[in-house]
């Protein structure tokens, strides 16, 4: 019996996806396809692997939350965030909807990115004019190096350019040699 | 099984399939193992095929040359290398030799100057040549291929050509410097004879970077000259078969000839302590309750001490009627059948060269980084898509079984591991 995808294309039972648009056909595939990647290689490893089934790297332990704990984890989805640039503890408030761009101005090129480091050392620290991308879905922060010429760092790992990583509470971000720190802001009291 | 063969396993993605009525898609995975512990490198034959035509004039032949000198240092003198130069003529600068002599390669590598037009097939065809002079299994056969523009007119017989090196077991490493070179041709090369998807040069530095790290992979080579067939069983029809790991084979649109009993796939070559992943999908005609077996997949290999092996494997599903429409799919396969699904449309929409919108559903988007993400939506609007555009999203395509997926965050997706393990 065929499946139809939305966008017309009839599909064989048993597909996932469409294959004509990439649609997910089932309750299995539409939802978010998640496994561990192993960060020496990359490799995607079943989700309660322990070592790298591709290098033999120990992958980190996953501690599942209890559901008390992941209904706080919900909350903190609805938090908002802020990036404290180290030298002079400036602080620079993220945006729930809106994707920033961590740079450099420069006039020449009309290059003005929405947090400007000139003024903390991003010249000479070797921040890109546009550096990196930091953007919040599904209720996390993410960051992503734009193919800056001096690298993004998070906690002294080097980003891929292009491939979002997920920011947590306290991360420190490297530009260059600009340092800041990424921060959920705690919601007043009631 | 001696220490050195491969090891060959097989599963469905999802156990029991439910018993339909009509034919239905079944996934399988298929692992190639190779051995864990690294024994004795064998020695190389290999040639370097390089691009001389008149736009590698200045700064492109300055760092080519450079970065040739540093790869021909990293032979061993028990490797045998030779050096074939072309535009739309072609001279051989170093006869196949072993290399103890570095002199006589850094000499050669010195004189070549630049001109002419480029035609691929004469330098390829002269370095199969070459390499011929010493296709011993016991060496592990690579051709280094570097180019900077298109060929004209000899993409029929480039690709007979390709096609006679999958025979002989050569594995094609192919750099292509600048954007104008004709990806699609040469994803032809890597498709027929099982190698690693082109390097895509636009800062001259990474050429020798790229070489380097395809000449350290090489010297790797646990298995080559990997030759797997896939044989299906009555009322099963073969689909697709695609490979996942190392790296996803966007190019493998393979496709069981009306009336052949088995499809023989290359695979080239395999390093030490590594997997070759394959996707299979089948349609299968109704089956009773009970264990089945869909196909007989076989690896044939050359081991580095020369001996040739062989490796089987059957693929098993079992069926039940007692089961949920749906059983739960294991969450590997559904990551790799997502991936090869995307990347069969984007390439068939490459492939198709059409200036028409192409249907790309928001899920294959997210698969991608920002720039990927531009790059489908031109796609999508039917924008042209210049070579430069094509390459980026063909080497994201691959990439796409070895991205970092986002963490795990929710409730939902948790439960979900739960019931998986």
């Amino acid at each position: 019996m065929a499946v139809q995808c939305e966008c017309g294309f009839s599909n064989a039972d048993g597909a996932y996806f469409c294959e004509s648009c990439g649609q997910p056909l089932t309750e299995d595939s539409a939802l978010h396809v998640a496994v561990r990647a192993c960060k020496v290689c990359g490799a995607p490893n079943m989700p309660a692997a322990d070592k790298c089934a591709q290098c033999g790297a120990a992958l980190p332990i996953v501690i599942f939350r209890e559901k008390s704990e992941a209904k706080r984890g919900a909350k903190s989805r609805n938090r908002s965030a802020k990036l404290i640039v180290t030298e002079d503890n400036s602080i620079y408030e993220l945006s729930a909807e809106k994707e920033i761009i961590i740079g450099r101005t420069d006039t020449q090129s009309q290059s003005y990115p929405d947090l400007d480091l000139t003024l903390h050392h991003g010249d000479d620290g070797g921040v890109s004019r546009i550096h990196a991308r930091v953007w919040r879905e599904s209720g996390e922060y993410y960051i992503e190096d734009q193919r800056s010429t001096n690298n993004t760092y998070v906690n002294n790992q080097r980003l891929e350019p292009f491939h979002p990583t997920a920011l947590r509470n306290g991360d420190i971000i490297r530009l260059g040699k600009v340092e800041l720190i990424f921060e959920y802001i705690e919601p007043a009291a009631p | 099984m001696s220490e050195a063969a491969l090891r060959i396993t097989s599963r469905a993605t999802r156990e029991p399939l439910p018993i339909a009525q009509t034919a239905q898609m079944v996934y399988s995975i298929a692992e190639i193992h190779t051995p864990l512990q690294p024994i004795p490198a064998r020695p190389m034959n290999i040639v370097f095929v390089v691009d001389r035509s008149g736009s590698m004039k200045g700064i492109r032949l300055i760092a080519l040359k450079e970065a040739l000198r540093r790869a021909v240092d990293m032979l061993d003198p028990e490797d045998f290398c030779s050096i074939v130069a072309f535009d739309d003529m072609v001279d051989v600068l170093v006869p196949s030799q072993k290399t103890a002599d570095g002199a006589v390669l850094q000499n050669a590598i010195g004189i070549i100057e630049e001109g002419g037009g480029t035609m691929i097939s004469l330098g390829v065809s002269m370095g199969l040549a070459e390499l011929e002079k010493h296709a011993n299994e016991s060496f592990t056969q690579r051709m280094i291929l570097i180019i900077d523009g298109a060929s004209h007119n000899d993409e029929q017989y480039c690709a007979d050509l390709f096609a006679k090196a999958a025979q002989s077991g050569v594995s094609i490493d192919i750099l292509g410097i600048g954007a104008e070179w004709d990806d699609l041709l040469l994803l032809k090369a890597v498709s027929v004879t099982g190698s690693p998807l082109f390097s895509f040069i636009t800062n001259l530095p990474e050429i020798e970077q790229e070489l380097i790290k395809r000449i350290a992979a090489a010297k790797l080579t646990a298995a080559q000259n990997i030759k797997a067939q896939i044989t299906c069983v009555p009322g099963v029809d073969l689909q697709h078969i695609s490979r996942v790991a190392p790296q996803l084979a966007v190019y493998e649109q393979l496709k069981l000839p009306e009336g052949a009993a088995a499809l023989p796939l290359h695979i080239g070559a395999a390093a030490y302590a590594s997997r070759i992943i394959l996707l299979i999908e089948t349609m299968v005609e109704p089956r009773k309750a009970g264990s089945f077996r869909l196909a007989k997949i076989s690896a044939e290999y050359a081991l580095p001490d020369g001996t040739m092996g062989l490796q089987q494997a059957d693929v098993v599903v079992r069926f039940s009627a007692g089961v949920a429409k749906r059983p739960h799919t294991d969450p590997l396969s559904l990551y790799y059948i997502q991936r090869v699904n995307a990347a069969r449309i984007i390439l068939r929409a490459l492939q198709e060269k059409a200036s028409e919108p192409v249907n790309i559903s928001e899920g294959i988007l997210k698969l991608y980084d920002g720039e990927g993400r531009e790059l489908l939506q031109m796609l999508r609007s039917g924008a042209i898509i210049t070579p430069e555009a094509r390459k980026k999203l063909l080497l994201k395509t691959s990439a796409l079984t070895m991205q970092r997926p986002a963490p795990v965050s929710t409730e939902r997706e948790q439960a979900d591991y739960g019931s998986s393990m």
